[in-house]
Order: structure tokens, then sequence, then C-alpha cells
């Protein structure tokens, strides 16, 4: 296949204009293009090749760190992408201003490290599609790329084109082409618009989004098997008291079969103070207690967990900070790592009074709750009695499993939860809570957070697991709302046992990255500088390697002339040889002497030491650049002498 | 070996052909473009991929449509010479008759050879040379002895050759190729083809054009071979040697003697003279040699048989001066003693009797020493070409030995290490030049 002149500048050229790198892409456009009319070949070998893939795997490897550092990890393939040109750069130059038409692109690393064969290839093609795909990734969304691109692939089809047809033929051929490929765009981008429409439609209507919603919480009531509880930590605390138990993430207030809903949909700004500060609520205590919390978002916003009688927020790194009435706080636009502090009054809690909906008790539960409430005999106790009382009946009837049931022979999966199996897991336990209280004529409200048990392994502190996500009751009692967690208290211990044997080695590797994350949260480190280092190193590193050889190469060359210049000298050995010669059995062409004596040996006896020690003077005399010294050159003669003479004795 | 594998394979090929037949080099490179073009460009919003591949589809399109129509006026007559050589480019010449009005240009031809994919049961039973130093997924899987067997099936690498510009009285092109095994290339036919306007897809016509093709062995360099041994009587003389019957030299005449032929008797001379009077004609002496093959071997192909035919082949050539007679002698589907000596017709019958050599499995080694031993007393030396070494090969080489026949032995090894144990524990004492299979060259050089 043949690459056109100049067509891989214009290549680089249209990357650095899709991706307004102009200047750059001008002088990388130079710089392979110069390689036509520099008359400077370098002369690499195969190893010098592969140091060069080597150094551009290595390029490649930095690239992907740098972006992995500085952006979102999952998504370097697209920069990486779009960086190609000039890390691929070290290969095609090796091509462009090498000896040979085709270079190795392989490597010594791993199993193709012993004798592999590596075959050598044109790369200028390889990178010019390469090119293309960058220009393409970078996703100017000017309206010249496809009649750029288009005039591009005609120029390489042009110098290939099939020869049975005339250059007018090709050229009538693509005008039906480009105006092919253009409606094919059109067509392309009006189907996925509509196809995107109907994916959120249908997104909408079938799935829930996933993680906490202030306004909507999914249950896992309606599923039957075993809920499968990840390990992974999601949350590093920090506190030099006792951490509070629970942290509160999002509170909902009406249900509907399985799920919990936000009838309050408002959220109201919280004022940032001069400090980055957020006050929550007026300090009570005059010595708070303090809590870190380190937490991932990797939406770049959610919901923020606090413990009850939070007072202050410092340290957030958002634009801003919102609450709504459930007391749940939420942030639109923020770093994924934040790192905060929160101060608070244990045992404080809201005291903002309840609206209608948190006494609503859906008509599908109405049957099961009347019948509970029935069995407790509540009458008009007052509400902490009743509060008791359902504690204890769950505390008495209840255990806590992570085995989920469905609806089974009853209306819903709540109703079976509690009239049946009595067996579940905090979602049913905070639900069937929430519910009763408010049959029981109390309003309520269903709570969602983490509980705080484990101590990290790895520095001080605690961690929290995903499986440590909790959900509980709040209830209003005496014009406050309190907290009511009617879970058995061994959930932990059940949940923990389900932890992977591996958790371990995988919390240490968490750790490790949470603390690079962290470092770099509070350096803002961007790692340019010492990863360029790197590379310019490694480049230093390669060329210095490719000169050295290169240098002791001609150096070499220098030693062979500089030999060449010696005077010849004749060896007496060579009497010997004509001999030999004439002994009947006749050297062959490019037959080595000590095989030729073997022949002779098989044909007639000779002294075949005697002759391979005269031989290997001779071969110094020859060959030495030292020299073969007074003392052998006299060895050798007389030594010849003493052979001609038997030999012509034996003969 | 799994069947549905061997089904696999043979699919994956026959796809990977097409492929290969569909497309021209930037044809590839622009289909390889659109693939990762829709794998990558699926999200329009992200990238601007989507428009590479709306732009190359429509490309591979109008060349595909280009590509359907394709009517040709010429025909081809190639003219095959009846062998050559394994691993020599042959060149030979081919006649094109235009018989339409149209003036041909941009044409390409390329050879057919019989279709190389193998039966199941060959493909079951044909370990590939080397296998068992594979790792154990590479042996189950068996991918490389199916391009092995393909490789070796096919016998010869082909290329496409650009076609001249065909006038109005058709033109004369010589094409090549390169044999890279011995045996019959089988040719099925030709394609002639040509790339549409884009360059990216060919457009063919596929014509019939039987013919066989007999690779001679890989011939080595084996410059003046020394034959030790002298020359002796031969009863009948050099003609007998070849065929059958005696020398037309005579010396003189004599009286009969019991046992002379009555053909020899000289009517003429005897009437004169009253006695019965023979005629007496010149007996040759020359030196008359063996060359015998080893071809017993479990396996119906391996690489050290078929660098042991190389090497008899190329003993067979080194000695065909005026003064020696050869005699080859193997074990195939029967045991063959072909004799060569002045002239090269019979030396040229011997290269495509060892151009059609295979593996003998299912006789004894016994058969060719049985052989040897019937035929040595004419011999004055001998060149044995081995490829294993066990007991019987020993006791041969041993009798050899006895017979004080000059002898030099070879034995064809895929290592050196393994054939020097393998003498070693034979007990071998008699000199055995082992060559290496792929070293063939640096091993006759030490003979």
């Amino acid at each position: 296949m043949k690459i056109p002149p100049l067509f891989i500048g214009a290549t680089i050229l249209f990357w650095g204009y899709e991706k307004n790198l102009f200047i750059l892409a001008t002088l990388l456009s130079l710089l392979i293009e110069g390689g036509r009319f520099s008359k400077t070949r370098w002369q690499l070998g195969k190893e010098d090749y592969i140091k060069i893939s080597d150094l551009t795997s290595a390029l490649l490897l930095a690239a992907i760190a740098l972006i992995v550092m500085n952006y979102e990890a999952r998504y370097f393939l697209l920069p990486v992408t779009e960086w190609l040109p000039l890390i691929l750069l070290p290969l095609i130059l090796a091509q462009v201003y090498g000896a040979d038409e085709k270079i190795i692109v392989g490597t010594r690393i791993g199993s193709k490290k012993k004798r592999h064969m590596h075959r050598p290839m044109d790369f200028s093609f390889v990178y010019a599609a390469i090119t293309l795909f960058s220009a393409a990734a970078a996703n100017s969304r000017h309206e010249l790329f496809f009649p750029l691109f288009f005039t591009l692939i005609a120029w390489i089809l042009y110098a290939n084109r099939g020869k049975a047809f005339s250059p007018l033929t090709f050229s009538i051929i693509l005008i039906p082409a480009f105006f092919l490929g253009f409606s094919g765009i059109k067509g392309l981008e009006k189907g996925y618009s509509n196809l995107n429409q109907l994916m959120m439609e249908v997104w909408e209507a079938h799935f829930q989004s996933m993680g906490a919603d202030p306004f909507k919480a999914n249950t896992s009531f309606g599923d039957i098997g075993r809920l499968k509880l990840s390990g992974k930590v999601i949350m590093h605390l920090q506190s030099s008291e006792p951490p509070p138990t629970l942290l509160k993430e999002a509170g909902y207030n009406v249900f509907s079969k399985t799920i919990w809903v936000n009838r309050d949909r408002e959220f109201t700004a919280v004022p940032m103070g001069q400090d980055t500060n957020w006050e929550l609520a007026a300090k009570l205590d005059s010595q708070p207690k303090h809590l870190h919390i380190e937490k991932y978002f990797p939406k770049n916003k959610g919901l923020l967990p606090k413990p009850y009688g939070a007072e202050e927020v410092r340290g957030l790194n958002i634009i801003q900070l919102t609450r709504n009435s459930e007391g749940v706080l939420r942030f639109e636009e923020g770093e994924i790592l934040q790192s905060y502090d929160i101060s608070y009054t244990p045992g404080d809690s809201s005291t903002l009074a309840p609206a209608d909906y948190h006494l609503f008790i859906p008509e599908l539960e109405e049957a099961a709750l009347q019948k509970v409430i029935d069995s407790l005999n509540m009458g008009v106790l007052p509400a902490e009695e009743q509060l008791i009382r359902i504690q204890r009946f769950f505390q008495n009837n209840f255990s806590y499993g992570l085995t989920t049931r469905g609806s089974g022979a009853y209306d819903s999966p709540l109703s079976n939860f509690l009239l049946h199996s009595k067996n579940g897991h905090c979602e049913l336990f905070a639900t069937a809570t929430a519910l009763l209280l408010r049959k029981a004529g109390i309003p309520s409200r269903y709570v969602t957070g983490y509980a705080v048990s484990e101590k990290t392994l790895f520095g001080q502190g605690y961690v929290i697991r995903k499986r440590h996500a909790h959900a509980w009751t709040e209830g209003y009692i005496n014009d406050k709302w309190i907290v009511i967690d009617t879970t058995p208290s061994n959930w932990l211990g059940e949940e923990q046992s389900a932890a992977s044997f591996f958790e371990p080695i995988r919390d240490f590797f968490s750790f490790i990255k949470h603390q690079v994350n962290l470092f770099r949260a509070r350096e803002n480190q961007t790692y340019n500088l010492p990863l360029s280092i790197v590379v310019v190193l490694l480049t230093t590193f390669l060329i210095l390697r490719i000169y050295r050889r290169l240098n002791k190469e001609k150096q070499m060359e220098e030693i062979k002339k500089t030999r060449k210049a010696f005077p010849e000298q004749d060896s007496p050995f060579s009497m010997i040889e004509e001999a030999l010669n004439n002994g009947g059995v006749k050297r062959r062409n490019n037959e080595a002497f000590h095989g030729w004596i073997k022949r002779i040996n098989t044909v007639q006896r000779v002294d075949s030491a005697r002759l391979i020690s005269l031989h290997r003077l001779h071969q110094k005399l020859r060959f030495d650049p030292h020299g073969i010294g007074e003392e052998d050159m006299v060895h050798l003669q007389e030594g010849v002498e003493r052979w001609l003479r038997e030999h012509s004795e034996r003969n | 070996m799994s069947p549905r594998l061997y089904k696999i394979y043979r699919k994956t090929y026959q796809l990977q052909e097409k492929y290969r037949a569909k497309f021209s080099r930037t044809g590839k490179l622009i289909l390889t473009l659109l693939i990762t073009s829709a794998i990558f460009g699926i999200n329009i919003q992200s990238t601007m991929i989507y428009q590479m591949f709306c732009g190359l589809a429509s490309l591979i399109l109008l060349s595909w449509l280009f590509s359907l129509r394709f009517h040709i006026t010429v025909s081809i007559e190639r003219t095959l010479p009846e062998t050559c050589t394994a691993g020599e480019k042959l060149t030979y010449p081919l006649r094109i008759t235009k018989e339409g009005k149209r003036c041909e240009q941009g044409l390409f031809f390329k050879e057919e050879l019989k279709d190389p994919v193998p039966s199941y049961s060959e493909f079951a039973s044909t370990p590939e040379d080397g296998e068992a130093k594979r790792n154990w997924f590479d042996r189950r899987a068996g991918y490389y002895r199916w391009l092995w067997i393909i490789k070796k099936n096919r016998g010869a690498e082909l290329t496409h050759h650009p076609l001249p510009f065909i006038e109005a009285e058709g033109a004369s092109h010589k094409v090549s190729l390169t044999p890279h095994r011995r045996g019959y290339i089988h040719f099925t036919g030709y394609r002639i083809f040509r790339y549409d306007p884009l360059g990216l897809l060919t457009s063919s016509a596929r014509f019939q054009g039987r013919d066989n093709l007999l690779v001679l062995p890989k011939i080595y360099p084996l410059p003046s071979f020394f034959f030790h041994g002298s020359r002796k009587y031969q009863q009948g003389g050099i003609a007998a040697a070849l065929k059958s019957g005696d020398s037309t030299e005579f010396m003189g005449l004599r009286e009969y003697r019991h046992g002379d032929p009555v053909k020899h008797i000289d009517w003429k001379s005897s009437a004169r003279s009253g006695q019965t009077v023979v005629r007496e004609y010149q007996d040759e002496y020359f030196s008359r040699y063996g060359l015998v093959l080893d071809t017993f071997s479990l396996r119906s192909h391996s690489e050290v048989f078929e660098e042991a035919v190389s090497v008899a082949a190329s003993v067979l050539t080194a000695s065909s001066n005026g003064d020696v007679v050869l005699d080859l002698m193997f074990v195939g589907p029967e045991s063959v003693i072909s004799s060569s000596g002045q002239g090269i017709a019979e030396q040229h019958h011997m290269l495509k009797l060892l151009a059609s050599v295979s593996t003998c499995r299912d006789k004894p080694f016994s058969e060719l020493a049985s052989l040897l031993k019937g035929h040595i007393k004419l011999l004055s030396g001998l060149v044995i070409i081995l490829i294993d070494m066990d007991r019987e090969r020993k006791e041969l080489l041993d009798l050899l030995t006895t017979l004080k026949i000059s002898f030099t032995a070879m034995m064809v090894v895929d290592n050196k290490e393994e054939g020097r144990e393998k003498l070693a524990s034979e007990k071998v004492d008699t000199p055995v030049t082992l060559l290496t299979a792929g070293h063939i060259e640096e091993g006759l050089n030490q003979l």
C-alpha cells in the first residue's frame, strides 16, 4: 500500500485543527515530512527499534497514568486516543529517519524476551489511521470535519486506486460516496436523538436511578432471595471521641408498596459562612463534638451523611449546599472526594412540625397493621408507652435475616413480614415501625444512612462499607423527632459474617488508593511535572543508548580500517598447508582447518595435535592485534620446519 | 482433536480465504477502520468517529456495487515444466489470448491450487513437527497443527501477478512460484481479477485449468562427494548395471568352456577350426555405490524424513559423474532398487522417485536390511541415510562393518543432543554423521 508524499503531514495538521493545537501539529508535521528532504539516515538495528517501541509503550503508560490521575479513571481511553499521534511520534520518526523502509514494533519484555522473531512492518499507514482516529476522538464538532476527513481518505485511495479504470471514473464515484456518507451522518444523528428520547422514557418508566435519591428510596422487599452485601469501603471517619452510631443521609415520608418517596421536593440553600463553613443549626453546647468524614461522590453530587445534632459543616469543596424539610443535606456540584468536618451535639434533633403525609398509610398495608395494633392493645396509651410496646413487639417476635421472601401468600411483602415470616432486614423493620407508629397516630418518617461500627485496620478511625448502609425510623414524640431503630442489634454481626475472606487485602489497596486521592485533594497536585521529567529522562536514556551503539560501531569501523593498514606477513605455516594439499586430500573452499585435518586422518595418519597447536600460532600471527611475539614466532618457525622434515621422511 | 474445533478452523479458513480474495490491502485497512469506528463511535455525542464510520461505509458500499459486474474477454494458457525443485523459484510462461474486442488493463492473475484443507482424519492423525514441545493448550487446540498442515498441503506460496496491457493480438507474460516441499502440486485453475475504481474490492472470474507439477526434493550443495571403496568387476558391464544385457565390446576368441552362453559361440570360427570357439567380450570395471534411504517411521510426515530425502537427492546429484553407478535403495509400498549412471535421464528418474517417496509404516526395517544384503556384493561403497537408531539399524551397521565394505552413515535428527543420546544408548560404535534438520548443510560440510 502506497502512502502519498505529504499525506502523514496532512493528517497531523487535520488532527491539530480538530484538537485546536495547530502550532504543535505544524511542528510535528514539519518534523515528519522533513524526513523526505533530509539526507541523514540513522542506521538503526533491530534492538534499537525494540528500544524505541518500549519507549513508546512507556510514554503510553505515562500518558494513561497522567490522565487517570488528573481525570476520572474510567474515561481515560478517549483522552489517550486524542494524544496518540504525539505518543507514537518516536516510532514514526524511527521509520522516517531510519535507513530501513520498515520498522520493528515489538518488545523484549515478558515472554517475548528470548529470541522472539519480530516481523518488520510499514508503520506509516498505521500511524496515519491512528491520527485520523485521534482527530475524530477530539470531538471538535467542526462542520468541516467530514469534508476534510473525506478528502484525506480520497487522497490515499487515489494513490492506491484500481488501474483498470480511469482517474475520471474514480472522481465520479467519490461524489455519490461523499453525499451518501453525509446523509448517513445526518441519519445517524437523527436516529440517535430519537433513540435517546425513547431510552429516556423507557428508563424512567422501568428503572430507578442508582444511589441515594432525596425524593425516592427503593427497598428490597419485593425481591426474593438472599441479599448480596458488598464489603467495599465507601466512607472513612475520624473522631477524637467515640463516633455517633448512626449517620443520617436521607429521609422519606410517603410509602407505596416497596418504595419510599419524599412528598416535599423543595430544597433550600444553606448560607455559606465567611470561613467556607455552613451553619446547619444554632449551637447549643459550647463544646460540641467533632467528626471528620471522607466520602466519594462519583457523580460529583449527592447527599451528605451527617450525625444527629449536626451544627456546622466545614471543608466541603462544593458550589452550594441545600437541605429539605426532612433534614437531608445535598450538593449539586463538587469534587468527587469530599473531606469535611462536622461539629455536632449528640441527642439534639429536629423540632420541625410534621406534615399530614407523615401519617399517611397505604391502603394495601392497612389490614396487616390493624391486626398488629389490635394485638398490642395500645388503646389510649401515651405516645412514649405506645412506642415502647411497638419496640418490644419487634424485640420479642422478630429476628434479623438477609433472606427476602416477597409477598408470599399475603397482600404485600410488608404484610408477609409482619404476620408470617417475622424475619427480615433493616428496610422491613424501619418501614414496619414507621407505619405502625402512624397507625398509632404518631407522625413518622423512614430514614436511610449508615451505621458506624468498624474500626479501620490501617491507620486510625472508622470505615463504613456498603453493607453498613442502614434504615431506621424517626418518630415525632413530644414535639421533637426521635430516632427509633427496631432492627435487632445483631444485624451488623450477621452482615459481617457474609464478608469475603479477601476483604483485608482489598481494604489495603483501597486504603492506599484513598491516601493517594487524599494527598492529591490536599496538594491539588497534577503530576504533570514529575511525569514529564520521567518521560524526558526515558527519552534521553534511549537516545544515549542508541547514540552509544552508533558511536561504538563507528569506532569499530575505525579499528577495522586501521587493521587493514597492517602490512601482511608471510606465515611459515602456509608451507604445511601446501604439503598437505599435495598429499591427496585437498582442502575444500571455506573448509575449516580442523575439519580438513579430521578428513585427512581418515585417509592417512597425521599428527593432529601438533598441527593444531602450530595452526593456533599461525592464527595468532594473522589475527592477534598485539602480534605474535618473538618467542612464539621462533616456536612456529621451528615447529614448521620439524614437521616438514618428518613429513618428507615419511613419504 | 475435537471435531468441533476442526469445523471451526475449516470455516474460519474458508472465510479468511474469501476475505483475502475479495479485499485489497487498502480495502482491508478501510474495513478495519470501519469496524473500529463502529465499535468506538457508538456514542455520537462524545466523539466524531461516527462521521468516519459513515464516510468509510459509503466508500465500501460503492466499491462493492462496482465489484458486482465483471466481464472478462481473455483466456490464459500456462506452460508448466514437468518438474521443478523445492525451494527454488520456478518461472513459467503464460499465453494470454484476447477473445473480445476490448483492450484489457489493470488485470491480475493468480493460480488456484487444490484445496489444502485436510480431512478430519488427516487433521487428527498428523501431528505437527515438534508438537510435543508446545504447551498443553496449543496441543489441545491444535491450531498450530492446522496451520502447518495447510502450509504443507498447499505446497507453494502463491502471489498475484499483474498482467500486461492486453491488446488485439494478446500477450505473453511470465509468472513465478516457489514450491516449498517435494511431491506433486495440483493446479485446479486460475483466477483473473481486477480492483474496483476505488481500489478496495476485487471482481474476479475463475477459470478451469487442471495441471500437475512434480516438485523434486530440495538439493543441498555437496561439492565433490567423497566415496571410499575400490572399483569392482561388474559382470555384464555397465549395461547390466543399468538394465540387463551384455557389453558389446569385443575382446577376442577362445575355446568354449562349460557354462558359456550358446549365443556367444562364433559358428564361423568353430567351423574353421573344428573346435567350439566362443567370442569373448570386454567386461568392465567401475565403481558402483549404493544409496540407502531409511523410510521407516511411525509418522506419515516429518521434517526429519523430508530432510533425509533431500540429503539422498543431494548425494545423488553430487555423484553424477560418468565413472560412478549409483543404486538407490529404499522400501516404500514395495522394495525399490533403481540405478543411475551415465545419463541425466536416469538421474532425473531417480529424483522423481525421491519426489514421491513416502514413509513406510507397515513394514519392518528388516525389509530394507534384506534388500541391501542381497545386493551388497556388487557394491564398492555405500551411503546410508538413517532417520532413527534402534537395534535393527545398529545390526545393519555392524554387518556392514563386518563385511568390511566402505560406507558412510548419516542420521538426520531433530536435535543433535538427542541424536547423540540415541547413538550412545544403542552403543553404536560405527561413525555416524549427525545431520540436524534445518542445518543440513552444516552437517554435510563435516563429511
